[in-house]
C-alpha cells in the first residue's frame, strides 16, 4: 500500500466519513470537550489503529461510529447514510446489521456457551437457523474455536473469549467491526494471538476494522494508525508491510 | 462512631428496593390489623345489637305454657345476688275483633317493676303508664289498624272466637316506636298483667320470667343455678350469650379461613424479606470484608444487617398500622352485607390490636432477616475482599433436592390424610415449600431445555429469559415460591367455594322438600288448598300448621317440643320423607296410621334419639282436654307410628325448634288435644309443588297475583330464593377470603418487581451487550418482562399442582368434621389465578424492564 493506497482510497466511497464531528459532555455544570472537530473516512476492508492518551477521545469516536451515542455538531456517515438524521429503531437497525463490536473485557453473555454467544447477533437479526449454525461453525472455527463451542465463557480463557467475542463481531457479516481496547485485558503472547486472529477473520470477511489500543504492538499490526490527542487526529501514519508513511495533520 | 450508623446510613442507599420491601411488610401487618380491627368491631357491634333487640335480659325463664312459677321461686330469683332485675310476663294470642285470622300479641307487663317496659319510657308516645284497658301499641300495629291515641279497639284474648272467647274492649294511651326493628313480630301490645291475667282466665299465670344479670359473663353460670332452682320442667334461655355462641361458632370457620389466608401473606412476607435482606448481604460483602478487616466481630456484622431488617420493619409496621384502618373499613363495608349483619358506627384500634401488628411485623422481618444475617457474619475477610476466593465451585444440589421431595411428599401425606396424625397449616406450608425447593432445583438444572419452551415469541429472547432465570436460582425461587403459594391458596378456595355451592344447593334442595313454602299474613283455612291448586302451575299443595309455640314433653323426658301439623293426604306428596321406623314401611303407610289415630306422631330420627324413643314408644305430651264447653290443661299419650330421617325443612324454625326437629301430628289430632291458636282447621302456610316446565319464582308471582291481600310474596320461600340467599352469602364470605389473598399476590408481585430491579441493576453490562449487538429497546424490554413472566407462569403452575392438593386434603377434613363438600376441579379458579399470576409479573416486572430498556449502550457499557 503507502502512497499508492493514499491514492487509490481517495477515489473510493468510504465505509464511515465524518465531518467536523464534536462531542461536547457536562460532567455536571463543567463542559468536557471530547472531540473538537475530526474529519475522518475510512474505507472498505482497512485495519484502522486509534491511539492515544487517556481521555483523548479515543472511545468517544469508537462510540460514535458505533450508533451509542450521537454527536453535539458535525456529521458522520456509514456507507453513505447520515447517522445524525437516523431514528432510534434505525440505528438499532444499523447497528443489528453493519457494525460488530469487540470490547475489552469481552463482555459475552455468561449465561451462553460459546456457539450461543456467536449465534446471538443473528437470533437477534431474525436469521434462520440452518444459516444460523453454519455460519456460527464457519466463524469459530475462523478463530480456531470449533472444539470449545459448548463452553460457557467462565470455562473459557480470556484469549478464548475474545476469540468468541471476534467470532460474534463477525456473525452478521458487518462492515466495520469496532474494537475498545481488544488486548487490554490479556497477555503480550495471548494479544498478539487474539490481534492475529483478528485481522485474518477481517481480511477473509472483508470488514473494516478499527481499533482503540495503548499497545504499539498492535497498532503495527494495522494499515493505518491514528493519533488522537485532546480531541482531535493530530497523526496519521499509513504501514505498508514494513515501510510507513507518515501523513501529518 | 457508632457501628449503627451503617445499617442507619445504608437504608436510604436502595429505596426502591427498600421502599417495595417495607410497602410488603405494611400489607401483612395492615391486612392482620384491618382483619382484627374488623372482627372486633363487628362483635362489638353485635353485642350493642343484642342489647338492643334484647333490651337488658339476659336470662329468660320459661315453662312452655302459661303457669304460675311459685311465689317461693320469685322471691328466691329476686333475692339471688348476681341478678340485678326480674320481670314477670304474661304473652298471649289475641284476635282483634274475634277474628282468627287476625291474630296480634298480647304482652303482659308490670309497669311499676318491669325493667325491659320501663326502658321503652323515652320511646313511648303519649302516656307509657297502662293499667286496665288502657294499652301501649306498636306502632306497626297502629298503623296495620289505624290506630291512634285515645282510640278503643276490641280483642278476644286466649281463645278462638269460635269458641267462644271473651272479647275485650282497650283504649290506646301511648304508641310505642321501635327504636331498633330487629323484632320478627312487630304487631302487638303492651296491657297490665293483672287485668291480661284476668281477661284470658290465667290468674297469677305467667308465661316467663326475663332477668338482667350484674355481670355479662356470669350468665351461663347463673343460667346453671336458675335450672337447679327450678328443675327440669321449666327452660332456661340466655339468649344474648347463645346468640354470642351461636355467632362465634357460625363465624368459626370464617375467622379460621381469615387467620389461615392472614398467614399466607405473613409467610409470604417473611420469604420476600429473607430475598430482600440476601441479596443486600451478596451485594454487600465487600463492605462485610471491610468491617471484618478492621476489627468487627461476627456479631457485629451480624448487628448490621439485622438492624437494617428492623428499620425496614419499624417502617412497614407504622405504614402497615395505618393502612389496617383503613383496610378494616373496607372489610367491615362486606361484612355488613353478610347476613343482614348489624352497622359497625365506629372501629376502635386497641392497643391488642397493634400489639398482634407489631408482632407480625416483627415476625416477617426477624423471620425474614436472621438467616441472611447470619449468612453475613460467616463471610471471611479473604472471600470478602477477595472474590476468587468465595469459590465457584458449588456443592452437589441432591441433598437439597431430596430435602425438597421429602417435604413435598410429607407435605401432601399429611394433608391428604395418609399419615395416622394431622398437622394443619404446617403441612399445606411443607408442601409449598417442597414443590418450590423441587422446582428451584430443576430449573436450575434444566433451563436449557426450557429456552424451547420458551422460544415460540423469539428464539433469542428465549434463549436468554431461560437462561437467566436458571442463573439465580435462589431469588428467582422466592419469587415464583411467593407468587405459587398465594396462587394456591386462590386455586383451593375457588374449588372449595364451587363444592360448598354445590352441597349448599344440595342440602337447600333436600331440605326445603317442596318448591315453595307460602306463608300468608293471615292465617287461611285449609280449604284454601283447592284455591291454590286452580291456579296454573300449581302442581300438589298441602296446609301445614304448628302449635305455638310448641308443647311439653313430660315423658320420657321433660322437655320442650315442636309441634308440626300436616294434612296427611297430601303431605306426604311433597314431602318425601325416609322412614326408618318401622323397618320397610313408605310414607304413605306411615301417614295413613297418623290420619286414622289421633293420638299417633312420628318424629324425625334426631329427636327420637334425643328421648330415646322408638316406634312403637309412648310420648306423654301436654295437651288440652273439652270439659262442659271449656278446654282445660291435661296429659295425653302420644303413640310415635314412624321415625324418619333428613333434614327436610331445617330452614323453616317454629319458636325454638325447626320443623325439621319436631313431632308431626295431624290437623285432626290439633283439634283434638291442642289449643288451635288460629282456630280449627286454618292453616299457618302451605306447601307447594310446581307442575314441570314451571319456575317456582314464576308460580309464586303468579299465587301473589292471584291472591294480594294475603301478601305471599314478601313472606314466602323459594328454592331459588333460598339459593341465591345462600350464594351471596358464600360469595361475600369468599370475596372477603379471596381479597385477603389478593394482598398475597399483591406482595408476590412486589416481590418480583425488587428481584427484577436487582436483576437490572446487575446486568446492566449486558444489557449494554446485547444493545451493542443491535438488540432492540423493545426486546429488551421484552427479556426482562419475559423473565418476570415466566416466574409468574412457574408459580401458576406450582399453584395448579400444589392448590389442587390442598383442596383435596381440605375437602376430606371437612368431611371428617361432617361437612360433606365434594372436590370439584376448579377450572374457574386456575383460570382466575392464571390472570393473577400474569398481572402479578407485568405489575412487578414491567417498570424494571422499561428501566432496562431505557438503559444507553454508553451507559451500560461502562460501569
Amino acid at each position: 500500500m503507502g502512497e499508492e493506497h493514499l491514492i487509490a482510497r481517495s477515489r473510493l466511497t468510504p465505509v464511515v466519513e465524518m465531518r467536523n464531528l464534536k462531542k461536547t459532555y457536562y460532567l455536571g455544570e463543567v463542559p468536557v470537550h471530547a472531540l473538537r472537530g475530526v474529519n475522518l473516512r475510512l474505507f472498505s476492508g482497512e485495519f484502522v489503529a486509534i491511539m492515544g492518551p487517556s481521555g483523548s477521545g479515543k472511545t468517544t469516536l469508537l462510540n460514535l461510529i458505533g450508533t451509542f451515542d450521537k454527536p453535539t455538531s458535525g456529521k458522520i456517515y456509514i456507507e453513505g447514510k447520515d447517522l445524525t438524521k437516523m431514528g432510534e429503531e434505525e440505528l438499532t437497525a444499523l447497528r443489528r446489521n453493519k457494525i460488530g463490536f469487540i470490547f475489552q473485557f469481552y463482555n459475552l453473555i455468561p449465561v451462553l456457551t460459546a456457539f450461543e454467544n456467536v449465534e446471538l447477533p443473528m437470533l437477534i437479526a431474525g436469521r434462520p437457523r440452518g444459516e444460523r449454525v453454519k455460519r456460527v461453525r464457519e466463524l469459530l472455527g475462523l478463530v480456531g474455536l470449533s472444539s470449545r463451542s459448548d463452553h460457557r465463557p467462565d470455562e473459557l480463557s480470556g484469549g478464548e473469549q475474545q476469540r468468541v467475542a471476534i467470532a460474534r463481531a463477525l456473525a452478521n457479516r458487518p462492515s466495520i467491526i469496532l474494537a475498545d481496547e481488544p488486548t487490554g485485558d490479556l497477555d503480550t503472547k495471548t494479544g498478539a494471538e487474539v490481534v492475529r486472529a483478528l485481522r485474518l477473520a477481517a481480511e477473509k470477511e472483508n470488514v473494516t476494522v478499527v481499533v482503540v489500543t495503548h499497545d504499539p504492538v498492535v497498532a503495527q499490526k494495522a494499515d493505518r494508525i491514528l493519533e488522537i490527542r485532546d480531541g482531535k487526529i493530530r497523526r496519521e501514519r499509513v504501514i505498508s508491510g514494513k515501510r510507513g508513511k507518515v501523513a501529518g495533520r | 462512631m457508632s457501628l449503627l450508623k451503617i445499617p442507619v446510613r445504608s437504608f436510604p442507599r436502595r429505596k426502591l428496593r427498600n421502599f417495595l420491601t417495607a410497602i410488603a411488610v405494611a400489607l401483612s401487618v395492615s391486612l392482620l390489623v384491618g382483619v382484627n380491627l374488623a372482627t372486633d368491631s363487628a362483635s362489638h357491634a353485635f353485642r350493642e345489637y343484642l342489647d338492643k333487640a334484647w333490651g337488658g335480659t339476659d336470662l329468660i325463664v320459661t315453662y312452655g305454657a302459661p303457669c304460675s312459677f311459685g311465689e317461693d321461686n320469685l322471691t328466691l330469683l329476686e333475692n339471688l345476688e348476681e341478678v340485678k332485675d326480674v320481670a314477670k310476663r304474661l304473652e298471649v294470642a289475641a284476635f282483634v275483633n274475634g277474628d282468627p285470622a287476625e291474630i296480634i300479641e298480647a304482652r303482659g307487663v308490670d309497669p311499676s317493676t318491669d325493667y325491659v317496659y320501663r326502658g321503652y319510657e323515652d320511646t313511648i308516645r303519649g302516656e307509657w303508664r297502662i293499667a286496665g284497658e288502657n294499652v301501649v301499641i306498636t306502632e306497626a300495629l297502629s298503623e296495620n289498624y289505624g290506630l291512634e291515641i285515645g282510640d278503643t279497639f276490641t280483642v278476644t284474648t286466649r281463645k278462638s272466637s269460635l269458641e267462644g272467647g271473651r272479647p275485650c274492649t282497650l283504649r290506646v294511651v301511648g304508641i310505642y316506636e321501635l327504636a331498633e326493628k330487629v323484632e320478627f313480630n312487630r304487631l302487638y301490645f303492651f296491657v297490665d298483667l293483672d287485668y291480661l291475667q284476668h281477661v284470658s282466665d290465667l290468674e297469677n299465670r305467667i308465661t316467663s320470667i326475663h332477668l338482667k344479670v350484674g355481670d355479662f359473663e356470669k350468665t351461663a353460670e347463673i343460667k346453671e343455678t336458675l335450672r337447679e332452682l327450678f328443675g327440669s320442667e321449666f327452660e332456661v334461655y340466655a339468649p344474648k350469650l347463645e346468640a354470642v355462641e351461636v355467632m362465634k361458632s357460625q363465624t368459626e370457620s370464617f375467622r379460621r379461613g381469615l387467620d389461615a389466608m392472614v398467614m399466607v401473606s405473613l409467610v409470604v412476607c417473611i420469604f420476600l424479606v429473607f430475598n430482600t435482606m440476601f441479596m443486600s448481604v451478596r451485594e454487600r460483602t465487600n463492605e462485610i470484608g471491610i468491617l471484618r478487616s478492621v476489627g468487627s466481630s461476627n456479631f457485629q456484622v451480624f448487628t448490621v444487617f439485622f438492624t437494617e431488617s428492623l428499620l425496614l420493619g419499624g417502617v412497614g409496621i407504622l405504614m402497615g398500622i395505618f393502612a389496617g384502618l383503613i383496610l378494616a373499613k373496607v372489610f367491615v363495608h362486606v361484612f355488613m352485607g353478610v347476613g343482614g349483619f348489624p352497622e359497625i358506627a365506629s372501629l376502635v384500634l386497641t392497643p391488642e390490636i397493634i400489639g398482634k401488628g407489631v408482632l407480625a411485623g416483627l415476625l416477617a422481618v426477624l423471620g425474614g432477616a436472621s438467616y441472611p444475617a447470619m449468612a453475613a457474619c460467616r463471610v471471611t475477610v479473604d472471600q470478602a475482599l477477595r472474590p476468587e476466593m468465595r469459590g465457584t465451585r458449588e456443592g452437589s444440589r441432591v441433598p437439597y433436592f431430596l430435602a425438597g421431595v421429602l417435604l413435598f411428599v410429607s407435605g401432601s401425606s399429611l394433608h391428604l390424610g395418609l399419615l395416622p396424625f394431622r398437622l394443619p397449616g404446617v403441612d399445606s406450608f411443607a408442601l409449598l415449600i417442597g414443590a418450590i425447593v423441587v422446582t428451584a432445583l430443576l430449573l436450575g438444572k434444566g433451563s436449557d431445555s426450557l429456552s424451547r419452551k420458551l422460544s415460540g415469541l423469539s428464539r433469542s429472547l428465549g434463549m436468554l429469559v431461560s437462561r437467566n432465570l436458571g442463573r439465580k436460582t435462589l431469588r428467582t425461587a422466592v419469587c415464583f415460591g411467593i407468587i405459587g403459594m398465594s396462587l394456591s391458596f386462590i386455586v383451593m378456595l375457588g374449588g372449595l367455594k364451587a363444592g360448598i355451592v354445590e352441597a349448599m344447593e344440595g342440602g337447600i334442595e333436600e331440605s326445603l322438600g317442596a318448591d315453595i313454602i307460602l306463608i300468608s299474613e293471615k292465617n287461611l283455612p285449609i280449604g284454601f288448598t283447592e284455591n291454590l291448586l286452580a291456579v296454573g302451575g300449581v302442581e300438589e299443595a298441602t296446609p301445614v300448621s304448628i302449635v305455638y309455640p310448641g308443647t311439653k314433653c313430660l315423658e320420657p323426658e321433660s322437655r320442650s317440643l315442636g309441634i308440626f301439623v300436616v294434612d296427611p293426604e297430601s303431605f306426604p306428596a311433597i314431602i318425601r320423607q325416609d322412614f326408618v321406623e318401622p323397618e320397610g314401611v313408605s310414607p304413605e303407610e306411615v301417614y295413613q296410621r297418623l290420619a286414622l289415630d289421633n293420638e299417633a306422631l312420628v318424629i324425625p330420627k334426631h329427636l327420637a334419639e334425643e328421648l330415646g324413643v322408638h316406634a312403637g314408644d309412648s310420648l306423654v305430651l301436654e295437651s288440652w282436654v273439652e270439659v262442659g264447653g271449656q278446654r282445660i290443661p291435661d296429659n295425653t299419650t302420644f303413640t310415635v307410628v314412624g321415625v324418619f330421617t333428613g333434614a327436610i325443612l331445617q330452614h323453616v324454625w317454629i319458636g325454638l325448634h325447626p320443623l325439621s326437629e319436631s313431632a308431626v301430628i295431624s290437623f285432626e289430632s290439633q283439634a283434638e288435644h291442642f289449643y288451635p291458636m288460629w282456630g280449627r282447621d286454618r292453616a299457618w302456610a302451605f306447601l307447594l309443588n310446581v307442575s314441570q316446565g314451571y319456575s317456582p319464582l314464576a308460580v309464586l308471582e303468579r299465587v301473589s297475583q292471584e291472591f294480594p291481600e294475603y301478601g305471599f310474596q314478601s313472606n314466602s320461600l323459594t328454592y331459588e330464593d333460598m339459593v341465591e340467599f345462600g350464594r351471596e352469602s358464600i360469595d361475600r364470605v369468599f370475596y372477603i377470603l379471596f381479597a385477603v389473598l389478593y394482598f398475597s399476590v399483591f406482595i408476590g408481585a412486589i416481590a418480583v418487581a425488587i428481584v427484577m430491579v436487582m436483576n437490572v441493576t446487575e446486568r446492566r453490562r449486558e444489557v449494554g451487550i446485547l444493545r451493542s449487538q443491535g438488540m432492540s429497546r423493545g426486546q429488551v424490554l421484552l427479556m426482562f418482562l419475559g423473565e418476570a413472566i415466566a416466574m409468574g407462569l412457574i408459580g401458576l403452575v406450582i399453584s395448579i399442582a400444589c392448590g389442587t392438593i390442598i383442596l383435596k386434603g381440605t375437602t376430606m377434613a371437612m368431611a371428617f368434621d361432617g361437612l360433606r363438600v365434594r372436590m370439584i376441579l376448579p377450572l374457574d379458579a386456575i383460570l382466575h389465578a392464571s390472570i393473577l399470576a400474569l398481572v402479578a409479573a407485568l405489575f412487578g416486572g414491567l417498570y424494571p424492564a422499561y428501566r432496562a430498556s431505557k438503559l444507553t449502550v454508553v451507559e451500560s457499557l461502562r460501569r
